[in-house]
C-alpha cells in the first residue's frame, strides 16, 4: 500500500471518530489472510454468515426490546449446538461402580469423536455453512 | 454531524475498498475468487456495524421506532441475500460458475433494494439529516458489490 494512501486512511480515521475506526479495523482485520487459499475461503465464509446472523439477532432482539415483538420468537436452543454429539461413554455393566477402579481397568478415554474421514460423504449438520444446492453428492465423480 | 461522520466513514469504506488492502501473510497475491469472497464478507461486516450503530441511534433517540425498524428489516433482507451468497460461494469456483444466474440476481436484489429504499422514499424519515445519514450508511454496504462483482468476474465465475 503506498504512503500516500495510508495518509489518506489515517486522516479519515481521524475524522470518522469511534464508529468508523471500529469499522476500519473490522475491515482491516478481514483483509489479513493465511497462505492457504482454501483454508481462507473457508473461514471469511464462516465469518459473513456469523455476521449476517448477528444481523438478524439484532434486530430480533431489538423488536423484543421495544415491544414490537411481545414474545421472545421462540426459546432458542443454541442453533449451532450439535444435539447428542458425544457418543455414550462406554460404560462397565452397572453396579459395579466402585469407588476406585480395579487396576485392570485402564480408563480408556472416550472414544475420541472419529476423525471425519476425508470423504464425507454423508451429511454435515455440525457446519455453519448451510449447505449448498448443488453439494456434491455422495461418491460422485 | 452526525451526517458528516457517516459521509467520512463511507469514504473510508471506499478508500479502503479500493485500495487492494486484502493481502496474504505469505504475500502472495490472493487470487480473485479469494478477494471476492472477502469483499462479501466486508459487505456483511459494514451491514452488522451499520445494524449496531442504527440501534444505538434509536437508543438515544435520533431515529424512531419506526424507521430503526424499516432499516433493520432493510439490513435483515440484505443479510439473508448475503447467506444465499455465501451458501454458492462456499461451493468453490466451479461450483458458483454454475450458479452464476443466482448470484447475479441476488447482487441486484441487494442493489435493487437499497435503491428503492433510498430513492423512494421507503426510509420514510421526516428528518431530512437523518435521512441523508442512513443514506449514506446503506450506500457504505453497497460500496462492496461491485467489488465482488468485479472479482467474480476476474475469477471467470460471471461473465
Amino acid at each position: 500500500m503506498n504512503p500516500q494512501l495510508v495518509q489518506e486512511i489515517i486522516t479519515l480515521i481521524a475524522l470518522a471518530g469511534e464508529y468508523g475506526t471500529e469499522l476500519y479495523l473490522k475491515l482491516k482485520a478481514i483483509g489479513e489472510l493465511g497462505a492457504d487459499e482454501q483454508a481462507n475461503i473457508h473461514k471469511q465464509i464462516t465469518d459473513g454468515i456469523a455476521f449476517d446472523q448477528s444481523v438478524k439477532d439484532k434486530y430480533a432482539q431489538w423488536r423484543v426490546h421495544v415491544g414490537l415483538d411481545s414474545v421472545p420468537t421462540e426459546p432458542v436452543p443454541p442453533a449451532s449446538t450439535p444435539a447428542p454429539a458425544v457418543p455414550p461413554t462406554p460404560q462397565t455393566p452397572t453396579e459395579a461402580a466402585p469407588a476406585t477402579l480395579p487396576p485392570a481397568v485402564v480408563p480408556i478415554a472416550a472414544p475420541a469423536p472419529a476423525p471425519a474421514p476425508k470423504v464425507s460423504t454423508v451429511h454435515d449438520s455440525s457446519s455453519t455453512i448451510p449447505p449448498t444446492e448443488e453439494a456434491p453428492k455422495a461418491g460422485s465423480d | 454531524m452526525r451526517k458528516r461522520l457517516s459521509i467520512v466513514a463511507v469514504l473510508l469504506v471506499y478508500t479502503f475498498a479500493t485500495s487492494s488492502c486484502i493481502h496474504r501473510v505469505d504475500n502472495k497475491p490472493p487470487s480473485p475468487y479469494e478477494q471476492a469472497v472477502t469483499y462479501s464478507t466486508m459487505l456483511a461486516a459494514a451491514n452488522a456495524s451499520i445494524a449496531d450503530a442504527v440501534i444505538s441511534a434509536n437508543r438515544s433517540g435520533l431515529l424512531s421506532i419506526q424507521e430503526t425498524d424499516r432499516i433493520l428489516h432493510f439490513q435483515s433482507v440484505i443479510a439473508d441475500d448475503h447467506q444465499r451468497l455465501s451458501s454458492i460461494l462456499n461451493s468453490g469456483v466451479s461450483g458458483a460458475t454454475d450458479s452464476a444466474a443466482a448470484i447475479n440476481t441476488i447482487l441486484a436484489d441487494i442493489q435493487t433494494q437499497a435503491n428503492a429504499l433510498i430513492a423512494g422514499g421507503g426510509l420514510g424519515i421526516k428528518n431530512p439529516k437523518t435521512q441523508g445519514t442512513i443514506e449514506q450508511d446503506v450506500n457504505s454496504v453497497l460500496s462492496f458489490e461491485p467489488l465482488i462483482t468485479k472479482y467474480l468476474q476476474l475469477a471467470g465465475v460471471l461473465k
